[in-house]
């Protein structure tokens, strides 16, 4: 939501009650896609729940040609750097995403929460500590943890949003790759 | 009998050495976890936030009570010292929330509660870009009462007119990562905080 309509990063709250918040919805003819912002007080990088969520789009659509096309895309800024990225995630292996999307949600240590949003928020919560602890380099710790396994690809807009740079890691076994950027026209 | 005694003891005393080992420093998690360890507040970092704190200006008023839980357990995976929080909220004279009752319930996992924070954060970050360099601030989640939304909750230590004071920044999270939402459902309902920040005066 956009109450004042200034199209600003920063939300200016509207009435009392309402909230910034996008319900994420899957299934039917339609959708193949969404589009959100991670706020100032979230990780400037996609989540694991933006992983959950392009593997809920993918098994929820009924129109199965469209598969090929799901996507989701992230807004983000960073507050220390004052660098805003846009990202896009698409799927390239189903069953890679599938199998490990399934392997972090069913891990025992998250088993006993009451909902599954506590649950994801618990996933979150270590997802924000693996950052810090590892200097906020959120390029390179997020394809570090989902870039080779989760059957995933990792796009970056460009500064005048008029193209596409795959993301990926020099040497995913090393403890500290190369971010590498690959245009993508 | 004895020998069924015994054994209870065994059982008991072998899963208590696997429970807490190794004892770690809490900001020492990196969100890896080791196994059977326990995160442990050694410098008792999360001590500065624990009470209760009152928000108030006439027509809105919260309350907010945080306690420390010792070793909460991530279901017996690993153990870790928490803030855990519960809160009353009340609007124009109209209980909106009030989930104080569910300290009564004492969960093993102290992440069930409203609030259950121990990310400890030291300086301008995520959360706080006007942090003194120094500065602790605890970075976690809150879950609502109404729905079963989350929000970024942030806790920051203040002063008002040389009061002990809490602000704390909410701010709701997108609905849908956890729970699939299929587009034949109803909304989600609103939360029952606003999604702002308070300042609140420590009791």
């Amino acid at each position: 939501m956009n109450f004042d309509a200034e199209l600003l990063y920063v939300a200016t709250p509207g009435a009392d009650g309402d909230n910034f918040s996008v319900i994420l919805k899957t299934g039917g003819n339609f959708i193949i896609g969404s589009m959100h912002n991670h706020s100032q007080d979230g990780e400037p990088i996609p989540s694991f729940g933006d992983l959950k969520w392009l593997r809920d789009c993918y098994v929820a659509t009924e129109r199965v040609e469209r598969r090929p096309l799901i996507f989701s895309m992230v807004v983000c800024n960073n507050q220390t750097t004052h660098v805003t990225n846009i990202y896009a995630l698409k799927i390239n292996d189903f069953d890679a995403l599938n199998t490990m999307v399934n392997s972090v949600w069913n891990n025992p240590k998250y088993a006993r929460y009451a909902t599954d949003e506590k649950k994801m928020k618990a996933i979150h919560k270590d997802e924000a500590k693996l950052y810090e602890a590892n200097n906020y380099e959120y390029q390179r710790v997020f394809l570090q943890k989902y870039g080779t396994t989760f059957g995933i690809d990792l796009f970056d807009g460009n500064t005048s949003y008029t193209n596409w740079s795959k993301l990926s890691i020099s040497n995913p076994t090393a403890p500290n790759p190369t971010v590498i950027s690959t245009p993508c026209n | 009998m004895k020998t069924l005694i015994k054994l209870i003891v065994l059982v008991l005393f072998t899963n208590n050495c696997i429970a807490q080992n190794p004892i770690l420093n809490i900001t020492d998690d990196n969100g890896d976890q080791i196994q059977g360890a326990y995160y442990k507040d050694i410098q008792n970092l999360l001590d500065p936030f624990v009470g209760i704190y009152v928000y108030s200006n006439g027509t809105t008023y919260l309350k907010f009570e945080f306690r420390k839980k010792i070793m909460s357990s991530m279901n017996n995976y690993y153990f870790e010292d928490l803030i855990i929080g519960e809160y009353q909220y009340i609007k124009n004279g109209i209980t909106i929330a009030d989930t104080r009752n569910s300290f009564l319930e004492n969960y093993a996992n102290g992440g069930n509660h409203s609030v259950a924070n121990n990310f400890i954060n030291t300086g301008i970050g995520i959360g706080c870009q006007d942090c003194a360099p120094t500065e602790n601030y605890l970075r976690g989640g809150l879950s609502d009462c109404l729905s079963d939304r989350t929000a970024y909750f942030v806790m920051r230590k203040t002063t008002v007119n040389g009061q002990e004071a809490m602000k704390i920044g909410i701010t709701w999270r997108s609905d849908g990562m956890g729970r699939n939402r299929t587009v034949n459902e109803p909304p989600t309902p609103q939360p029952a905080l606003p999604n702002t920040e308070f300042i609140l005066i420590k009791q």
